[in-house]
């Protein structure tokens, strides 16, 4: 290994710190604008490296003209664009709301993309290194120019961005809106433009650091890789905790450098190890998962900004069980009719219905996000594929559910101190480890022929089908039961207030993991139902965003049809299958299709509730009848009496008896306080 | 021994010294009072004492046990609750849910079942009527004493009030203090935080002034009413409220 060598790879490295830089600086200044982190950054980055390539290549214009009309104008006209018709309406939505419509931008944008620049463009999407393979010698080294004119990018980029923040009206302003958005207007500024600035801004850093990374890739443009290499910038921008520019620099720089170095071990050994190629491959993953778990955490906080609590339904047993008899029934019924692939996707939409279940209680009740539910199906069906071997067998069930409910343990123990955000981002880096390593790992899983079977008295499609459909009914009641019980009362106050939940004595770290384990279990019964529907299955079935049903639409479709809604899992997963069917029955509407995922997941910025919760509101305001979970609502409250001489027992005046028992109640607590106060 | 001692503890945010070095007790079986002006540090103190406040410097003793570093819930076990100042009601839940959920945690096992203790708590503070609302739907002044009963649900030792009074009617105020001295009669120790001064020197055996995170003042309420100081930093040089 020469010293020129390190040197080399020392600036090569710098160059690619250069571009996380400057995507990890934009994600910093929408952030700290808006109270938003961008999960589509690095999709809009993708789009405007494509627009670029399409004006350059397709429509040969000459680099600089490209170059001015995709960052200058097309990326804060895109930028604009979000605001106004998005993130302007979240301010004072929860955190899972922000997450949620951002990750529907996200997948949104990738479904764009696929509609303009369909899989079969010609020529290919590929883009040149500026000057090409034009070499500058500096210090007895050949640096290419493409990355020369990256370092000087990211050194403009941190120059101007200190100027502009620092220095100017607008950048005080911006700093401002993210603390009171109304006070900042009431202080002359207008925050709606300030606002605006910001993501104009934000969006033009994640266009230029696409167009400077886009032609360093192997291979041509590939819409999904280019969208999740926002991850560097994740990491890098986590590093100054979203905060410190100059820190998420340094982080830029120390992910550069390490995976520049890898890339120089890479080169000297003569066959590197599986795992070094695993680390290397997912190496931003990783480090973004360890600066979230080593980063300080905010403590639990006290009066977090007042937000609309979302509602969650508490229907009766009885209920329930209705529901669930006719859902079996219904999917029979269904099930005799339909034939061929509208079967097949009968037996998906369950097998998924299952995974989108697990979000109720972990983020419908509890208010813990998860990107990886789809992740856990797919380890629940790959550990229990193993273990009980494709002949199949109800015993695989159960291996399912214990194998990522444990593997969910895990993965919450050190993620439990996480909260909102940096829970989500932390499961979104799982989920793509996992995905690179574990289920690429195995040869059969990683082409997604690895077979299930199932056990020889459920052989039929229908027998199945219906067996699925009750897995489906009873783990929908069994959440139920959570949801009644007093465990169902402990997630959501945790969910409700975090602070008060401890202050009553409540052990979050327990409440937290258990929930967690119980949702990742359910996926896991899903996953592993889904492989032995399909026969076979693989990566592309349980992947984040790659593949026919990515993770992050099983989000989408979850918190639309209602998080917090036991029916919401059935119809959201009717909805994500449906949705590319109907675009292969009818040609016309498939590229309205594609986008669909994305253009409802951003609808909830309107509609936290869901889908099913707005639609039995409709029904009720309709014919006037009164709701299972809050109550009734009060109009005109009756004031008490202070003493009140006689109360209402649920409808009817209290006796004599009752009164005496409950003074005796409140008696007892009395003594109770004293005696514990004098024992000592 | 006093049920509850704060020694010489210390919190700085940044360079800004919130507490310094400040020294407090709450005897069981009374009201013990904490005023001082906005930003005084009287919240952070509350903070301090639950467990959700890291502290530089110091020590909390709850009933001769060093709980210095003890987690927040943990501390609620050994029977320390708190209401907030800034609402921190379980505001999608019933009101009857935020008292029911707490009186779950902490299960008495002596026979009184959550829910019995949760109605009669309901009926102490007269939030019968209110029972099955949501509880964000709830006029400040009623959803604070929704956070007094799910405290006493957990059967405290120590009740840290953070400016109960506020937004109550007055008469509605004047039943918060019986309601308080009763429940000092049975041996509860209180700390108050409360504006509301009348109230302070009507109910509290002893009062703590703090300024600046620094205590200015303790006495009786009598003599804090006396104290020229106390009337400059909090109560005003034009005189005194009786």
């Amino acid at each position: 290994m020469h010293f020129s060598e390190i040197i080399q790879f020392t600036i090569l490295g710098l160059a690619t710190a250069g571009v996380y830089a400057v995507a990890a600086s934009g994600l910093v200044v929408t952030y700290q604008t808006s109270g938003i982190f961008n999960f589509a950054h690095g999709a809009v980055g993708m789009i405007v490296a494509y627009v670029y390539w399409e004006l350059r290549v397709r429509q040969h214009l000459p680099a600089p003209v490209a170059i001015v009309l995709a960052l200058f104008v097309i990326a804060p006209l895109l930028g604009a664009l979000i605001e106004r018709l998005l993130m302007r309406h979240l301010s004072g939505a929860s955190e899972i709301t922000k997450i949620v419509v951002t990750i529907g931008l996200l997948v949104g944008l990738l479904g764009v993309a696929r509609v303009v620049w369909s899989g079969d463009i010609d020529p290919p999407p590929n883009l040149t290194r500026f000057f090409g393979d034009n070499v500058v010698r500096v210090g007895g080294v050949n640096l290419p120019w493409h990355q020369v004119i990256v370092l000087i990018c990211a050194a403009l980029v941190a120059v101007g961005l200190r100027i502009v923040l620092k220095g100017t009206r607008l950048g005080v302003a911006m700093r401002a809106v993210v603390d009171d958005r109304d006070l900042t207007g009431l202080n002359g500024c207008d925050p709606a433009r300030t606002s605006m600035s910001a993501w104009m801004l934000g969006s033009f850093l994640a266009g230029l650091a696409g167009i400077l990374i886009a032609p360093t890739l192997p291979g041509n443009l590939d819409q999904a890789t280019l969208t999740l290499l926002v991850i560097n910038a994740f990491a890098a921008a986590m590093v100054g905790r979203l905060r410190s520019l100059p820190l998420t620099f340094l982080g830029a720089v120390i992910l550069g450098l390490a995976s520049s170095y890898m890339d120089l071990g890479a080169a000297h050994l003569s066959s590197p190890p599986t795992w070094y190629n695993d680390v290397r491959g997912s190496l931003p993953v990783i480090l973004l998962f360890v600066v979230l778990l080593v980063i300080p955490q905010e403590r639990i906080k006290v009066s977090a900004a007042t937000q609309k609590l979302g509602r969650i339904p508490r229907p009766s047993f009885r209920k329930g069980i209705i529901a669930a008899a006719g859902l079996v029934v219904g999917v029979a019924v269904v099930g005799q009719i339909f034939h061929g692939a509208d079967l097949r996707n009968l037996g998906v939409v369950v097998a998924l219905a299952i995974v989108m279940l697990s979000y109720v209680p972990l983020t419908g009740y509890a208010g813990q996000l998860s990107l990886a539910q789809l992740t856990f199906a797919g380890l629940g069906a790959f550990v229990a594929v193993v273990v009980v071997g494709p002949d199949g067998s109800l015993a695989g069930l159960v291996v399912a559910f214990v194998a990522a409910a444990v593997i969910g343990a895990l993965v919450a123990l050190p993620a439990l101190r996480l909260q909102g955000l940096y829970l989500a981002l932390a499961t979104m880096a799982f989920a793509l480890v996992v995905e690179n390593v574990v289920f690429a790992g195995d040869q059969n899983f990683s082409s997604g022929t690895r077979a299930f079977g199932r056990p020889s008295f459920l052989a039929g499609d229908h027998a199945y089908l219906i067996f699925m459909t009750v897995v489906f009914a009873v783990l929908g009641l069994g959440v139920l039961a959570l949801r009644r019980s007093a465990y169902g009362r402990r997630l959501q106050a945790l969910k409700d207030s975090p602070a008060a939940s401890a202050t009553i004595g409540m052990n979050q770290t327990v409440v937290k993991l258990a929930v967690f384990a119980f949702s990742a279990g359910i996926a896991g019964i899903g996953g592993y139902l889904l492989g032995c529907w399909k026969g076979q299955v693989g990566q592309s079935d349980f992947s984040l965003i790659n593949g026919a049903l990515p993770g992050l639409a099983v989000l989408l479709l979850a918190v639309v049809g209602g998080i917090a809604v036991i029916a919401g899992a059935f119809l959201g997963a009717v909805f994500l299958v449906a949705m590319p069917r109907l675009g292969e029955i009818f040609p016309s509407i498939n590229d309205l299709m594609l986008v669909a995922p994305g253009l409802i997941g951003v609808t909830l910025a309107q509609n936290p509730d869901g889908a099913v919760m707005q639609a039995v509101d409709r029904v009720r305001e309709r014919f006037g009848g009164t709701e299972d979970a809050t109550g009734p609502e009060v109009t005109g409250r009756v004031d008490s009496p202070l003493v009140p001489e006689a109360f209402v027992f649920g409808g009817r005046t209290a006796t004599e008896a009752e009164l005496a028992a409950l003074d005796a109640g409140l008696g007892a607590i009395r003594e109770d306080c004293g005696v514990a106060a004098r024992g000592r | 021994m006093s049920l509850l001692e704060v020694a010489e503890v210390t919190v700085r945010f940044g360079g800004n010294l919130a507490l310094d070095a400040v020294s407090l007790t709450v005897d069981a079986g009374s009201v013990t009072g904490l005023i001082g002006p906005n930003g005084a540090g009287k919240t952070t103190m509350f903070n301090v004492i639950t467990g959700l406040q890291p502290i530089d410097a110091g020590r909390v003793v709850l009933d001769g046990s060093d709980i210095t570093g003890m987690r927040p819930f943990r501390r609620a076990r050994a029977g320390i609750a708190r209401t907030f100042q800034r609402l921190e009601s379980f505001g999608s839940m019933t009101v009857r849910e935020n008292v029911l959920v707490a009186a779950e945690v902490r299960r008495d096992r002596a026979g009184l079942t959550p829910a019995m203790v949760t109605d009669a708590l309901l009926e102490r503070l007269s939030l019968r009527d209110v029972a099955d609302d949501r509880t964000e739907e709830l006029p400040t002044g009623r959803a604070r004493l929704v956070e007094i009963a799910r405290a006493l649900a957990t059967r405290p030792k120590l009740l840290l009030l953070d400016e109960p009074a506020s937004g109550l009617s007055e008469s509605e105020g004047a039943e918060l203090a019986t309601l308080l001295v009763e429940l000092a009669d049975g041996g509860l120790g209180i700390l108050l935080v409360e504006h509301d001064v009348p109230l302070v020197m009507q109910v509290c055996a002893r009062v703590f002034v703090l300024d600046f995170g620094a205590v200015l003042a303790t006495g009786s309420a009598r003599e804090i009413q006396a104290d020229t100081a106390v009337q400059q930093a909090y109560l005003g040089t034009a005189g005194v409220v009786a």
